[in-house]
């Protein structure tokens, strides 16, 4: 698993790969906790993560509410489509692009 | 290997094992909820265990057979032997697939998915389909999920337990519904905070779903609970919301995730099968306890323990080294390293002990096939599982006491017809025991067979030349030809018992260890089968010995009692056969000069009295040089076995001191005493 966190003045764009299990779960926490230490719109590109433990699925729910208090948007790619379709049965991936 | 792995492979072996004492216990016991819970769960942790190694096959396998025991769990359909049959096999075949992930990796076993079927189909009351062995590619996956279009509709309500962990993904387990049903609607509840207050091991959100399947709703209820204890699950069936299923953990199970690792204490009503089952579980999953326990590889006890040895030696020096020049503070200090040695030898002996259990939890499962071979019925009765032995000695007795039960069952209980003609019970029964007793561990085996024919034996020594027409030897000496090499009975050799593996191997691995091996029997009535086994192979107390400058070691706990010899105390019969008379008693006597081919010598020596199992015999010898801890050398790592020892030992001084076999020197004395009886 590989989580890179790229920046610009304006955004943030963390691409996540592979996958992420719970013991991956502590780097994309402290890449959230980076991220919300200042703040700026970002995108999170999960298109080439072929799974996710739910702890991560959790990260991002908070991550983008974290950032949504502050005023901040953040994007989500489309995952592909055996990790889309086993979030969208469970209700997980609408309830996350919902803001 | 890594560490992880090894521990893994640890675990998985504890927990097979378990699976098939629970299995074994609850076919010949009582159902008991936690036994059954415990078979679940074994099954579970065995399924999250394997995944998280990656062994795909072994997971999806007790995935399946999970399910299958889920039903078993809820009490809603009883062990038939049929189903026992096939649960058993499931458990050969996850070591199978075990075994296999160790030599070829993760391959799976094209007859998992026919023997999950099988098992299902028992289970649900199905008649058995003919297993078709699929193709290499087929995939194993759970039991086909039956037709959805009339399937009954569950709203299914779920609170996964409040901590993830990389086995608890709530996501995971609602994947694996999909391969029981279709889940037709799902909604999900998140309750997730913000980033700053957020805990990445603690689950936030629930589920309700739509759900339909053919299944159990049990088995739905299983995947979602138990990985992580706490979770709760409601099942409410659509078409008859009356039934509504709320399932929580129970108070028990709660209790057992707050406070302990195993699970509950058994109630006071469970069947000794039960209890037994338990207690199996009990030790496994106390294996598993965090803060109560520790791997340690063997290798690093035994080094340890080598170590201890060697201290032990270095410490008998010093003692030794002590005279009449030595100040008080020195002596002082030497007593107390002493008692300090003893106890750390004590105590790392400890960590080497492993209760029997850890050797005859396995016999079970070889009674009940071997008998079924053979159309025997059979049951095993086993008592003081919790002695406790030095792991060497239990992985040595293993061996000897398959042959030994493998016999009891094969020449000594008689088929069902044969017994119920002599008035017995059909079922014939194998009774293992174990228990301590004067520094020693004893353990038995006896059965309610046929017994041992002596003529038949007595007529193959006569055939073999070792006696004469005219010769009738005692029941013992009997007993004896049967641990011989070379003497077997056509009716003593079958597929099962004569694998080439007498019992003079049998007597040889247990001699091999410092013990020996006694039989008793009585036509009609049965055989007992006796090991004596040292508790340790490691260190011993012993008495040392002397003859000319020789040192010979005894162990302590052979000695009963010593004194002055008196040649005119004893009574000679003829030739080397000697008895002594103490205190009216006459006990034959072996002359360790004569025994160990020194000349004898015209003074008065002194007598020790040596007992094991009864049986006692004087020992002459010059003198006593005292008590003290020896450390077991084996002499057959550099040296061919000599009769009449049992190891060497290094003195205090540096010398090498033989240690006497008591159970060979009594041998030689029941020789005298049979002769004496014959004469008197």
């Amino acid at each position: 698993m590989q989580v890179s966190l790229k920046t610009t003045a304006k955004k943030y764009k963390a691409t996540l790969n592979g996958e992420i299990g719970f013991a991956e779960v502590a780097m994309l926490h402290e890449t959230a906790q980076q991220i919300t230490r200042n703040p700026k719109e970002t995108q999170i590109d999960w298109s080439s993560l072929t799974a996710i433990h739910y702890a991560g699925v959790q990260v991002l729910f908070a991550l983008r509410k974290s950032l949504e208090e502050q005023g901040y948007k953040v994007q989500f790619t489309e995952p592909n489509p055996q990790l889309y379709q086993h979030l969208h049965t469970f209700g997980v991936w609408d309830a996350l692009i919902q803001s | 290997m890594d560490s992880l792995m090894q521990l893994f492979y640890d675990e998985a072996n504890e927990m097979v094992e378990g699976m098939e004492q629970v299995l074994l216990a609850l076919e010949s016991g009582e159902p008991n909820p936690e036994t059954v819970n415990a078979l679940f769960r074994y099954a579970h942790s065995f399924k999250g265990n394997s995944a998280a190694m990656g062994f795909t096959h072994l997971s999806k396998f007790t995935h399946g057979l999970e399910s299958a025991m889920e039903v078993l769990r809820k009490e809603q359909r009883t062990l038939t032997p049929e189903l026992a049959t096939l649960l058993l096999q499931a458990v050969d075949m996850i070591r199978t697939l075990l075994e296999r992930t160790r030599t070829e990796g993760d391959v799976g076993d094209p007859t998992c998915e026919p023997l999950l079927q099988q098992i299902n189909a028992v289970i649900n009351g199905e008649t058995p389909q003919p297993t078709a062995v699929p193709s290499a590619s087929a995939p194993a996956t759970p039991a086909e999920p039956p037709a959805v279009q009339s399937a009954p509709q569950y709203r299914i309500t779920y609170q996964p337990a409040p901590t993830l962990s990389a086995e608890h993904d709530p996501l995971q387990l609602l994947s694996e519904l999909r391969d029981y049903g279709q889940v037709l609607e799902c909604r999900f509840r998140e309750q997730i905070p913000p980033l700053e207050q957020l805990k990445t091991d603690a689950c936030y959100g629930s589920w309700e779903l739509l759900y339909e399947t053919a299944f159990e709703p049990a088995i739905v209820r299983a995947l979602l609970e138990l990985v992580a204890e706490g979770a709760e699950v409601r099942i409410e069936p659509l078409n008859a919301p009356s039934s509504t299923e709320t399932v929580q953990p129970t108070a028990t199970e709660t209790v057992v995730a707050a406070s302990q690792p195993s699970v509950a204490t058994p109630a006071p009503t469970e069947t000794p099968a039960a209890t037994a089952a338990t207690a199996a579980v009990n030790t496994a999953a106390a294996s598993k306890g965090e803060a109560q326990s520790i791997r340690v590889s063997t290798e690093k006890i035994d080094a340890l323990m080598n170590l201890v040895s060697e201290i032990v030696i270095a410490q008998s020096m010093l003692s030794s080294a002590q005279n009449a020049n030595t100040d008080e503070r020195t002596r002082a200090a030497i007593t107390q390293m002493e008692r300090h040695v003893r106890e750390l030898h004590e105590r790392v002996m400890a960590i080497r002990l492993l209760p029997v259990s850890y050797l005859f939890n396995r016999f079970p499962r070889m009674v009940r096939d071997t008998a079924a071979k053979l159309g025997k019925k059979v049951s095993l009765e086993i008592e003081g599982e919790e002695t406790e032995l030095d792991r060497t000695l239990l992985e040595a007795l293993s061996d000897p006491l398959t042959h030994l039960i493998r016999n009891a069952i094969d020449h000594g209980i008689e088929p069902p017809d044969e017994r119920r003609q002599n008035g017995k019970p059909e079922t014939g029964t194998i009774k293992l025991s174990a228990y301590q007793s004067e520094g020693r561990i004893y353990i038995e085996v006896r059965d309610d067979g046929r017994g041992i024919n002596t003529e038949r034996v007595r007529q193959k020594a006569i055939q073999l030349g070792w006696i004469t027409e005219n010769d009738h030897p005692s029941e013992e000496t009997l007993y004896d030809f049967l641990f011989q090499p070379g003497f077997s009975t056509a009716q003593q050799v079958s597929d099962l018992s004569g694998r080439g593996v007498g019992m003079d191997v049998v007597k040889r691995n247990v001699e091999s260890l410092g013990g020996s091996i006694s039989v008793q029997s009585k036509r009609g009535e049965g055989t007992r089968f006796l090991l004596r086994v040292p508790l340790t192979l490691a260190i011993m107390d012993g008495l040392g010995l002397t003859v000319a400058d020789e040192h010979y070691i005894v162990p302590l706990t052979a000695v009963v009692e010593a004194f002055q010899y008196e040649s005119l105390q004893h009574t000679a019969l003829f030739d080397q056969y000697e008895m002594v008379n103490v205190r009216g008693e006459f006990i034959p006597l072996v002359r360790l000069r004569q025994f160990v081919g020194l000349p004898e010598t015209d003074q008065d020596g002194l007598i020790v009295v040596l007992e094991q199992e009864g049986e006692q015999i004087a020992l002459l010898i010059d003198g006593i040089a005292g008590q003290q801890q020896v450390v077991l050398k084996s002499l057959e790592e550099n040296f061919v076995r000599v009769h009449g020892f049992a190891g060497a030992t290094i003195l205090g001084d540096g010398r090498v001191a033989l240690i006497l076999d008591v159970s060979d020197l009594i041998r030689r004395g029941r020789q005298s005493a049979e002769r004496y009886a014959a004469v008197a």
